[in-house]
């Protein structure tokens, strides 16, 4: 038995709230939910919020996080709160979490796996994306866990503020904290990932860099090689380094040609030094491109990406959709946002619950069976099949 | 109509923003293509400039290079100067492969070569000779790499010829080896003429570096070795191939020094020429004498105990016999007693024999005489037999071994007697240790052709078919440590110099047979013993000074009954007195005495004659000693003649009467 449902709201957070969104949730499920999931924009009464879900619900498997947009079944929506939950006698749930991330995000990531028991088998993953490294803290979550276990999920955010981002786990109102929800049970799970963003010109050595930190190309300081290519521009930097990030290609492993593409957005920039902040780590020696998208590639790289996950089902009917994409879509898309819960809607049918939100940065394995990466610009999506 | 123009606004919002968007677009792209077209421009740029310096390399490179593909090893690019190097054209060349221009020999490691590139990269620099059009072949080294070429895997060469060098690098060493060796180096011309020699030579010889260029090897070669000379100077030498000769050399200071020569052909200033490095033998040879002495000696030695019986059964015999004649002569029975003295005699005149010969023996090579004299074969032979008797006739194994002794008539041979005696010795030994389980030796002299022919034959084991040729080798030996293989080399020498000749046959049966073959020599005066001079009447005066009691005593008894009037003293001072007080004809004298030598004795004596002006005795000089005195010493003593011990009695008496009898004529 498997059952889905999502529940929107744009009203203000409150416990009553809450308890409001934690029965409407029982009453399309039909029963209490094994798991909730809440994606919100960050605002006051989220505590309150939080422990009215927690209490409506009667459970300890709440986990979420803030971000930019927020997707349900209903569709795509800012400043609001999606509520979803799964009850089903075949999938049980764990809800572990780990804090001060900001400190060592790698050392956090192996306490954070520690928690888990052996049977999880699929994993979410959302974590503070403005203290935290992503990569980091993928790394030392897959130093403990086995590489099949497949992790997606996103990085939490503050809808572009850059202040404070909210991680909840259970009645926990967590921040700069990794918070993970555990699938253990009958299930498969399909996974896919794309960005629509392509290579443009000559690539450039990373010559200097430090984690996120990018120093030099090319044995020149990062920011002219930039102000080089985007001439008056530059100006806008930060920002329209967002849409025209940072490429290279990752070795899955196998080191064959089809190398996934792995994005890098701009973060900030120091003109003393001459040196970029990226979403996520640059590493040294690699060969990078600077890449190029337009509406049109994304949405389609959104369609791929989905049609990649249900491939990856083989057959297996999907129950539920996670869709996790990024603020920088979200800004390049403009309006035209929403397509892509279309596009998910399209592929999947309107039957299947959606659930999801627009983060900083997206958990998802380039290939099934592989590892983990962290994408930047990217949708991701895993969907769950019974 | 407000609603309208909001949603109008709203869409000039979206296309202002598209716009924007686009231009942005439009120009960071812009941007991305103007650098990545001027990083093209760059690189090719940079392959333009790379290919004409490769085109420059290629194409004036004083050495050959050259692009073989990997799987057919067939030519794909030459530049010109590896087609003028070897002489091909362009057409004929990259029709080719790599092998064919290579020596042969080397074809399979050419393939090894272009496998250790393809997993190294890069070949190291090796040596190899390649063919020319018209069938020479030079030295060169060659480096390569591998490259991709008109999309085909290929190793690129790079060759250089090392000829030039090596022949530099040769002279360099040439150079060295004239510096440092510590030997005499020369180069000379197909005429032996000096073309160059180092300094060692300069000092050694004497000359100064340009005193020697004007010479030739004959002028310095000593003239007993001028046929030695020639016959090198015949002699084809192959190339590569390196010659050992033996020559004496002459110095300016007249010294002959013997030299072994090793040399070999060599190009000097692009002439064929003779290099050769000379060591000096004068050590070595010493070394041989010394070592060929040792085994003399060592020879001698084995005999010792040989002689010892030989000795102790003459003893035996001599003791035996004067018990007999002293108890004849107590019973009356003079006959008997006669006998009985008789075989005294016989056995001390073998024993003086037996010294006599082991001293011949060991002296043999001191004698200075080059040329010899005249002497009977056959005499040597029963000397040299009985010699080795302690080897053959040992009383513990009396009848292992059977010598048989075959005389010829006239076997006159001309030479040092003590060396050949030395060559008789060592076959008769070698003949015997071959028979390790006895045998037969045959001893026969004969002549034919008019020449002497001693054949020694053996019923031993053999010498095998391999080393017959180098029996006569010096250091040749098939006995290990105990010989110094020395022993049939200087048989060969020796007959050698008495242009004699010796050869070696395998017996059919078994054993082996030496046969030494001499000129034939005219029998000239030969050695007589002291003749008999017969007995006169005058009474001869005789002084005997001996410290040895019994022999002035026995002395004294022999003389009694002849006409010597015999004195004697016992003592070199009671001598010198009794010469002082008495008048005497004679005298002879002891060497070795306690008080004074016979020497002294005799200075004493001539310095008396002098001071009083008196005529001069007859010295004579008695001596036991082995040691052969100086002429000059002698003469300063006034010794008139030197008597060996043992010398019996009658031999004694017969001198002195020779002696007298010669002054009396005087």
């Amino acid at each position: 038995m498997f059952k889905a449902a999502t529940i929107a709201s744009k009203e203000a957070y409150s416990y009553d709230m809450g308890i409001r969104l934690g029965e409407a949730l029982i009453e399309k499920l039909g029963q209490l939910p094994g798991g909730c999931w809440l994606f919100c924009a960050p605002g006051n009464g989220l505590k309150e919020l939080i422990n009215g879900i927690g209490d409506a619900a009667a459970t300890q498997n709440l986990i979420g996080c803030t971000g930019a947009a927020e997707l349900s079944s209903a569709g795509f929506s800012t400043r609001s709160a999606v509520l979803g939950g799964i009850a089903s006698d075949q999938i049980e749930f764990e809800v572990v979490s780990v804090k001060n991330i900001g400190q060592d995000s790698e050392q956090a990531g192996k306490k954070l796996a520690g928690l888990f028991s052996s049977r999880v088998r699929n994993i979410q993953l959302f974590s503070d994306g403005i203290t935290g490294n992503g990569c980091a803290l993928l790394r030392g979550i897959n130093s403990i866990m086995e590489e099949q276990i497949p992790i997606t999920g996103g990085t939490a955010g503050d809808s572009g503020g850059f202040n404070k981002s909210w991680q909840f786990a259970g009645k926990k109102l967590l921040s700069d904290a990794a918070v993970a929800i555990g699938f253990k049970g009958e299930f498969r799970v399909g996974t896919g990932v794309q960005s629509g963003w392509s290579p443009v010109g000559l690539p450039k050595k990373v010559t200097r860099s430090s984690g996120n930190k990018l120093f030099e190309l090319n044995n020149e300081p990062a920011l002219n090689v930039f102000k080089r290519f985007l001439g008056k521009h530059a100006e806008k930097l930060p920002a329209v380094g967002v849409e025209y990030p940072l490429g290279f290609y990752s070795s899955c492993g196998s080191g064959d040609k089809d190398d996934h593409f792995l994005l890098r957005a701009t973060m900030a920039v120091n003109h003393e030094e001459g040196s970029i902040i990226f979403a996520g780590d640059v590493p040294e020696g690699t060969m990078v491109h600077l890449t190029c998208g337009d509406k049109t590639s994304i949405l389609e790289a959104t369609k791929k990406a989905i049609r990649l996950a249900v491939d990856e089902l083989e057959g297996v009917k999907p129950a539920i959709a996670f869709f996790f994409s990024c603020m920088a879509r979200k800004t390049v898309l403009g309006q035209r946002t929403k397509e892509e819960f279309g596009q998910v809607n399209m592929e999947l049918g309107k039957n299947i619950p959606i659930l999801g939100f627009y983060s900083f940065g997206e958990y998802c394995r380039v290939k099934s069976g592989g590892p983990c990466y962290f994408h930047n610009e990217s949708a991701t999506i895993s969907v769950i099949g019974i | 109509m407000m609603q309208n123009n909001r949603s109008q606004d709203k869409k000039i919002a979206e296309l202002e923003e598209l716009l924007e968007i686009s231009e942005r677009k439009a120009d960071i792209l812009t941007n991305l293509l103007k650098e990545a077209s001027a990083e093209y421009e760059q690189t090719l740029e940079k392959i333009r400039i790379s290919e004409a310096n490769f085109r420059a390399v290629f194409e004036y490179a004083p050495e050959a290079i050259y692009i073989v593909e990997t799987d057919t090893r067939k030519f794909l690019e030459c530049n010109p100067f590896m087609l003028t190097w070897l002489g091909y054209t362009r057409d004929e060349l990259l029709s080719m492969r790599v092998e064919q221009i290579l020596e042969s020999g080397d074809g399979e490691s050419i393939q090894k070569n272009i496998e250790k590139i393809m997993s190294d990269g890069f070949i190291h620099i090796q040596a190899r000779r390649f063919k020319k059009k018209d069938g020479s072949t030079v030295e060169a080294e060659v480096t390569g790499t591998l490259l991709d070429y008109q999309g085909r895997s290929c190793s690129a060469a790079l060759v250089r010829d090392i000829t030039q060098r090596k022949k530099i690098e040769e002279l360099g060493r040439y150079k060295e080896l004239f510096e440092n060796v510590s030997d005499p180096v020369f180069i000379n011309d197909a005429q032996g003429r000096f073309l160059e020699v180092n300094d060692v030579a300069c000092e050694f010889f004497g000359y100064t570096r340009d005193q020697l260029l004007k010479m030739s090897l004959r002028d310095l070669t000593s003239p007993g070795h001028l046929s030695e000379l020639t016959k090198m100077k015949n002699k084809k030498i192959s190339k590569g191939e390196t010659i050992q000769f033996e020559l004496n050399l002459l110095t300016r200071d007249g010294l002959t020094i013997p030299f072994e020569f090793q040399g070999r052909l060599i190009i000097h200033k692009k002439n064929s020429a003779f290099l050769s490095v000379a060591r000096n033998l004068s050590f070595r040879k010493e070394l041989q004498r010394t070592l060929i002495r040792t085994e003399r000696f060592s020879a001698v030695g084995e005999m010792a105990s040989g002689v010892a019986h030989n000795f102790n059964n003459l003893l035996q015999m001599i003791m035996a016999g004067a018990e007999v004649a002293k108890s004849k002569l107590l019973s009356g029975k003079i006959r008997d007693c006669d006998e009985a003295i008789r075989i005294i005699v016989n056995a001390s005149h073998r024993g003086a024999d037996v010294v006599r010969r082991i001293k011949d023996f060991t002296h043999a090579g001191k004698n200075n005489i080059e040329s010899g004299t005249v002497f009977d074969l056959n005499a040597l032979v029963s000397e040299s037999v009985e010699l080795t008797r302690p080897l053959w006739k040992h009383p513990s194994i009396p009848r292992k071994y059977q010598l048989k002794v075959i005389k010829g008539p006239n076997c006159f041979v001309k030479g040092i007697s003590s060396e050949i005696y030395e060559v008789l010795v060592n076959l008769i030994k070698n003949g015997l240790e071959a028979m390790h389980q006895g045998g037969t030796l045959i001893i026969s002299t004969y002549t034919l052709d008019e020449a002497v022919h001693l054949a020694i034959s053996d019923t031993g084991c053999g010498i095998p078919e391999e080393h017959v040729q180098r029996i006569f080798e010096p250091f040749f030996t098939t006995k290990g440590s105990q010989s110094s293989g020395l022993g049939l080399s200087s048989c060969y020498g020796i007959i050698k110099k008495f242009q004699g000749d010796i050869h070696v046959k395998r017996l059919p049966d078994q054993g082996t047979e030496f046969t030494v073959i001499f000129p034939l020599a005219k029998p000239e005066e030969t050695i007589t013993k002291a003749e008999k001079i017969l007995e006169t009447q005058i009474p001869i005066r005789f002084l005997m000074i001996d410290d040895e009691v019994n022999i002035l005593r026995s002395m004294e008894m022999y003389f009694e009954d002849s006409e010597i009037d015999i004195t004697t003293v016992s003592s070199a001072t009671e001598g010198i007195r009794s010469i002082h007080e008495n008048n005497f004809d004679v005298i002879l004298c002891d060497f070795g005495m306690d008080d004074m030598n016979g020497l002294e004795v005799g200075r004493e004596i001539q310095k008396f004659y002098l001071k009083n002006r008196l005529k001069k005795i007859p010295f004579l000089l008695y001596t036991g000693l082995d040691k052969q005195l100086d002429a000059k010493k002698l003469e300063e003593s006034g010794i008139d003649r030197v008597v060996n011990k043992p010398t019996s009695c009658e031999d004694l008496l017969n001198i002195i009467r020779g002696v007298i009898a010669g002054q009396r004529k005087g």
